[in-house]
């Protein structure tokens, strides 16, 4: 009876939350997709907008062939199924509220003192009234479907589905490229190395079936590869944005960006095996769920083009960490860090590109500012694992120790 | 890290943590204090600087100004003209000084048929940029601004001859100094079909008397929004004003005081230069107000007294500063837009001022940490109804006090605002003999906690925007944290101390007298009203205020 | 035993190609800075290239490198001229003038090829600096520096250390005789401090640490439109002919600190020659038009191409009596030393030969002058 009380009650604030602001203020989409905080050139309403448009004009053969759609061929049909794209965007939020309350019934049974700290409600809550995903939502940015298809993923592979999870990975891969990544993390769920191969091979196929598809409704043309995939790992869209990246190519001599921008990859990617390695060799099964949300953490951190929208998904999966909130060192600074840099960021990019009275380095310290901020939360998160590790489960909060 | 490491061993071998907490409130004061003396030391030598023009191309002064004797009679006959148009309606005004620009050679056009203007296009520049001389029909006191009309036309007139220009000139007359010269340059860069490319600098003239001398010449920078024109310009005017001949007045200054070079001037000017830019929008517009968010850099120069200065001379400083600014490769480059004056040629740059509001800042955070772990609050979990309480009425007052600022813009009821906000701060004088729950102390303090930490970023926010607001506001709201909530029944007298404080920070009360005590052009009530065109400045702060009202109400 | 002998030998065809009598002139001018307020830079070189033109060297010979077109520039009170004084008295940029590098073509690399001419191969000759081992170069260089820099248009710097390094390479490919290097920028002296190629001499306009300061400004163009360096420079070569016996170390001495305002530096020591016995026009005139007023005056002032050079030796010897004059003495001694050197290959027969050849060649340019007069 909760459950179903607990659901709709949470799906009812998360519709009203999200279209009281979009009624006040019809103008609010346009305004955040284009600040750089919210809106990148591959996750933007209004690229998506123009894909839609060009998907559905007779005269243009291929979406891609512009330079401007750098959204998946699937994602575009499926958005040009519905009349208004608003519904569709309202069900995937809500799926992710659910989601997220589902995830927190699991893992209140498997992470230890989870269920006195956190009411099985509070994560979906937090991720509804969270102003960050309100206005990532607001302004239609295409990176709730990645969030979304990620969340299953996790869920799924809590319950052990392989053939669930594997398509929902394919699927998030498939719309962001860098999810693929966390193939890694995910095989740690499924303990027999006959699920291990199984579940690679399904993902592989999955992944190889999109494609195909993909390919057949692009007209029998392989460019939107190009179009969605390379741009990313190749950074060709160089703008402004809350990431590490734009800064350092457009100060960079050319003849070194493409070496460093495999270097920035091969920095995105090297993480991501050691995170999975240390924290799923141990006797804690919970870890193997941190460890994928440290992964994706570390994929906010140091991807091409980062928006707001994964931060907020992010600080929610994070309050699964709450057990280990005491072990954390820097916790209250870092969340105020990121409070100051959400907050100054906007305003430091309109000093510089509306008033001309700042430049490019202010918006640039602010990014640097959040980008510490994150950077601390997963070191503190971190930190906090390898203790509990060496608690042996048994929080211990007298002993004081340091990291060499 | 190792030092970060050691210092927390430090800090946990000696237990001052606990001690810390307890003397949070205290920091809170002692900080707010520190940031205050940083500003007040700043007039003293060695703490500022003198300025200096960092753009090497703008060589002021170095060409010979020809704007002199030749022009007087030219000058002469069309004041003679723009004296008999002062009872004519604006339309008639403004055709016959779009038969004369005709005349010299311009393509005119008007704007909603109040603002005429003309474009001098470049004849060999390549006219991608403009220069605007901007000569309202009446200025910010509502004198009919015959000598600036005249000198507007004459210079158009003067400028035409001279083939040097690498940047088109635009010549505006508008009918006063607020909105609709406003409206003119926001239709310049959005629905404007005759235009001259992008407008780099901004000059306005404001000669409002009929006579051929004047004495000093004031010059106004402050922008809407604590925005300030690139120091290099304010410099260039400075200098060539001097130049002339002529004392720069800044801020308003008196006559008499012109002259003065202390250490007490300084002060006063500082104190002048945050409390302009602060109430900027909120005061009567002298002009340059008007080009604010355009990235246009503008100032105002209006002839002031009666003195033994021709009007020639004046007009020779937006000649020589057309022709400096005309030297300009694209846009001002270099230089300072953070900066407060001390005196014509003595300024403060950012770095210097920043850190008495990033104090500010602090001390309120500090506050509201205080709140959080005193009085024995540390003991209840965060998560917890409490905050959740807090939470929501933090959220209810903003939202609240948003609707409450459209409203305010559709009617305006100053007089009943400001009953209103007497009376929200003497609930806790009311409501003393009411009982108060234990549970409701605990949201008392989150609510407080909510509403500094709120505060705090708030100005935090501020402070690269609009540095003398948030500084302003910073002080005025500080008696706010004094605000103590007893445990057991309030006494009177603390009752009463409450109520004062609350009084003495109420944005509208304390707004209001703070003009009214440092402004002898904003008398009474006149800021309230005038708050309605500035109001975006200024609802953070209401936010607030209805907040912390809100969390009396709580009580 | 036999290599060294070769070695030695080589070494003393060396020297002797360096202590060689220049036979062409080249100047290369360079302007170095951006945008209508440095005026000054762009009328400074024009100033000069007007001097060395006047004195004969052709525009074949100058490169001249002007950062920017201030001369049609839309500020420009006088469009398509360039005055270097407030006067107006002279257009530095009239008619005729000549520029190979302007605008955003001056930049660091492109000098540095010129010095040292590595080009691409469809590079045209007029804007090379084709010099051999027989060219006096004078090469000027104005705009904004610092210590061991000059700012190149906004954007990049020259090191002193990069000159002297393309010096050293132009030495190595025998691409000079002898170098004067003036330089009129702040902290000017620095720039040739690293220099350590032979035969270079180098004036700069200032000390480490000291500004050149412009000499005056022009009220109508708005803008200081000579430094105060080369307005003393030029001062000093209005009195120049190309008949001056006027030396380097005069022009060294008329500058003082109260006409410059900065301290003006020479450097000598890695000049085989002392400036007192450089003249001015060695370096600013072109010595294949000057032309003998009479036979006095051949022995005087002559250089030519080799030929010329190696038949004049034969008259030298008869001649050095009626030369005056240290420079002159030491200057046949080491013509002769040259022209013994190739003599020795040269049979003693062709003397006859090279007599009547002179002596046409001398009957020649006699008629040549008359024609020229007639015009």
């Amino acid at each position: 009876m909760s459950l179903i009380l607990h659901l709709t009650s949470l799906i009812a604030l998360t519709v009203v939350s999200r279209l009281l602001p979009m009624y006040w203020f019809p103008s609010l989409t346009t305004a955040i997709d284009h600040s750089v905080e919210f809106s990148t050139p591959i996750t933007s309403y209004r690229s998506l907008k123009e894909g839609l448009f060009l998907l559905n004009s007779l005269q243009w053969k291929n979406v891609y062939n512009g330079g401007v759609v750098h959204h998946p061929i699937l994602l575009l049909k499926l958005v040009n199924l519905f009349q208004c794209d608003t519904t569709l965007y309202f069900i995937v939020e809500c799926l992710i509220t659910i989601q997220f309350y589902f995830l927190t019934r699991i893992l209140l049974e498997k992470v230890p003192k989870l269920k006195e700290q956190l009411p099985v409600w509070v994560p979906s809550l937090m991720y509804c009234i969270n102003p960050i995903s309100i206005l990532s939502f607001i302004s239609k940015s295409t990176i709730i479907f990645s969030n979304a298809t990620l969340l299953s993923t996790l869920l799924l592979a809590l319950h052990h589905n392989i053939i669930g999870c594997s398509i929902m990975l394919s699927l998030a891969s498939y719309l962001s490229l860098y999810p693929t990544l966390l193939i890694i993390p995910i095989l740690t769920f499924f303990k027999a190395s006959k699920n291990k191969v199984k579940f690679v091979l399904i993902t592989l196929i999955n992944l190889q079936v999109l494609m195909i598809i993909s390919f057949k409704l692009n007209g029998n043309n392989w460019n939107f590869i190009n179009g969605t995939y390379t741009i990313n790992l190749n950074f060709e869209k160089n703008y402004p944005n809350l990431g590490l990246w734009w800064y350092f190519f457009i100060e960079m001599f050319m003849e070194f960006v493409p070496f460093y921008k495999s270097v920035f990859n091969l920095f995105l990617a090297s993480f991501i095996v050691p995170i999975t390695l240390r924290f799923t060799s141990t006797s804690f099964d919970h870890f193997k769920t941190y460890a994928f949300i440290l992964c994706l953490g570390w994929m906010n951190l140091t991807k091409p083009y980062p928006v707001m929208g994964d931060t907020g998904f992010w600080i929610t999966c994070v309050l699964y960490f709450l057990p280990l909130s005491n072990y954390g060192n820097y916790f209250i600074i870092s969340i105020l860090l990121l409070i100051h840099s959400i907050i100054l960021s906007p305003i430091f990019y309109y000093l510089w590109i509306e008033l001309g009275s700042g430049n490019s380095n202010f918006f640039y310290a602010i990014s640097l500012v959040y980008n510490l901020a994150l950077g601390s939360i997963i070191t503190d998160l971190v930190w906090g694992m390898l203790r509990f590790e060496y608690d042996d489960g048994v929080p211990n909060y007298d002993l004081k120790l340091t990291q060499i | 890290m190792g030092l970060v490491e050691r210092v927390k061993r430090q800090v946990a071998v000696m237990g001052l943590v606990p001690k810390l907490k307890k003397y949070l409130p205290l920091f809170s004061k002692i900080i707010a204090l520190i940031s205050l003396i940083s500003i007040a030391i700043l007039p003293i030598d060695g703490q500022y600087r003198n300025t200096y023009i960092s753009e090497n191309a703008l060589m002021p002064s170095q060409a010979y100004s020809y704007f002199r004797e030749t022009e007087w009679n030219i000058l002469r006959g069309y004041r003679t003209q723009v004296e008999n148009m002062v009872d004519l309606p604006l339309t008639e005004r403004n055709d016959i000084m779009e038969t004369w620009l005709n005349d010299i050679g311009a393509k005119t056009d008007t704007h909603n048929n109040s603002t005429i203007y003309g474009i001098f296009h470049s004849p060999r520049g390549d006219g991608t940029e403009a220069i605007v001389l901007a000569i309202p029909w009446h200025n910010s006191e509502g004198q009919f601004n015959t000598g600036g009309a005249a000198l507007g036309v004459s210079l158009a007139r003067f400028f035409w001859r001279w083939p040097i220009w690498s940047k088109n000139i635009i010549v505006v007359f508008s009918e006063d100094t607020g909105a609709s010269l406003r409206s003119w340059v926001e239709a310049y860069h959005t629905s404007l079909d005759l235009t001259g490319g992008s407008i780099e600098a901004a000059v306005i003239l404001d000669y409002a008397s009929e006579s051929d001398f004047f004495d000093y010449v004031e010059i106004h920078y402050d922008g809407l929004n604590g925005e300030l024109p690139n120091l290099d310009l304010v410099n260039i005017a400075v200098s060539i004003t001097e130049h002339e001949g002529m004392k720069v007045s800044l801020h308003g200054l008196p006559r008499e005081e012109l002259e003065e070079r202390s250490l007490w001037s300084r002060f006063k000017m500082l104190l002048r230069s945050i409390k302009d830019s602060s109430l900027a929008g909120i005061k009567k517009p002298h002009g340059n107000e008007a080009f604010s968010g355009w990235r246009i850099q503008a100032l105002t120069l209006k002839a002031c007294g009666e003195g033994g200065i021709d009007i020639t001379t004046f007009g020779r400083i937006p000649e020589a500063m057309f022709r400096s600014i005309n030297n300009l490769l694209e846009k001002f480059h270099q230089s300072f837009f953070y900066y407060l004056l001390l005196a014509p040629r003595n300024f403060v740059s950012i770095s210097s001022y920043l850190p008495a509001a990033v104090g500010l800042s602090l001390a309120f955070a500090c506050s509201s940490l205080g709140e959080f772990v005193n009085d024995n609050q540390d003991s209840i979990p965060f998560i917890s109804s409490y905050t959740l309480e807090a939470i929501i009425v933090w959220f209810l007052s903003i939202t609240f006090s948003f609707c409450f600022a459209i409203t305010y813009l559709k009617y305006t009821f100053p007089v009943m605002l400001m009953f209103i906000c007497i009376l929200f701060s003497f609930i806790p004088l009311i409501s003393r003999g009411l009982p108060l729950a234990e549970t409701k102390i605990t949201v008392a303090h989150r609510m407080k906690a909510f509403a500094f930490g709120y505060f705090s970023l708030v100005l935090t926010s501020l402070l690269m925007i609009n540095f003398p607001l948030a500084l302003t506001i910073g002080v005025l709201a500080f008696p706010m944290t004094l605000v103590k909530i007893s445990n057991t029944l309030p006494t009177s007298s603390q009752a009463l101390k409450n109520s004062m404080l609350l009084l003495v920070s109420n944005p509208y009360i304390s707004i209001c007298a703070f003009s009214n005590i440092f402004d002898s052009e904003l008398t009474g009530l006149a800021t309230l009203d005038r708050l309605i065109p500035a109001w975006n400045d200024m609802n953070c702060w209401t936010w607030f205020f209805s907040h912390l009202a809100g969390y009396h109400a709580g009580l | 035993m036999r290599i060294w002998s070769v070695v030695f030998l080589f070494v003393l065809q060396m020297l002797a190609t360096v202590s060689a009598e220049h036979t062409n002139n080249w100047a290369v001018l360079v302007s170095t800075s951006r945008f209508w307020f440095n005026y000054r830079h762009m009328a400074n070189v024009l100033s000069m290239y007007r001097t060395v033109k006047r004195l004969g060297i052709p525009d074949s010979q100058i490169i001249l490198m002007l950062s920017d077109d201030v001369a049609c520039n839309s500020r420009n009170l006088f469009p398509g001229s360039v005055f270097n004084n407030k006067d107006h008295a002279i257009d530095l940029y009239g008619e005729s003038v000549e520029v190979d590098y302007r605008g955003y073509e001056v930049t660091v690399e492109n000098f540095i090829r010129l010095l040292t001419d590595r080009w691409s191969e469809d590079q045209p000759k007029s804007k090379r600096l084709l010099t051999d081992e027989n060219s006096n170069i004078f090469i000027y260089m104005t705009g904004h520096g610092g210590d061991d820099f000059l700012k190149f248009q906004d954007a990049e710097e020259i090191a002193s250390e990069d000159i002297a390094d393309a010096f050293a390479q132009m030495h190595e490919k025998k691409r000079y005789n002898e170098i004067f290097f003036m330089i009129d920028t702040c902290q000017a002296n620095t720039m040739y401090s690293k220099f350590y190629s032979p035969n270079i001499l180098a004036v700069g306009s200032s000390e480490l640490d000291e500004s050149s300061y412009s000499h005056h400004s022009d009220v109508e163009i708005g803008v200081a439109v000579i430094d105060r360096f080369t307005y003393y420079t030029l001062e000093f070569m209005e009195q120049i002919e190309k008949s001056s016996n006027l030396t380097l170390q005069d022009l060294v001495d008329s500058y003082t600190f109260e006409k410059v305002h900065s301290h003006v530096g020479v450097r000598t020591d890695l000049m085989e020659r002392d400036p007192k016995d450089i003249l001015i026009t060695d370096f600013f005139a072109s010595v294949q038009n000057i032309l003998p007023d009479s036979t006095e005056d051949l022995g005087k002032k002559v250089a030519t191409n080799k030929i010329l050079t190696s038949l004049l030796e034969q008259n030298s010897k008869t001649d050095t009596a009626a030369m005056d004059g240290t420079t002159d003495v030491k200057y046949f001694k080491k013509v002769g030393s040259l022209n013994q050197h190739l003599d020795e290959e040269n049979d003693s027969s062709n003397s006859m030969y090279d007599l009547s050849l002179t002596a046409g060649s001398i009957l020649f340019s006699i008629v040549a002058l008359f024609v020229l007069h007639k015009y």
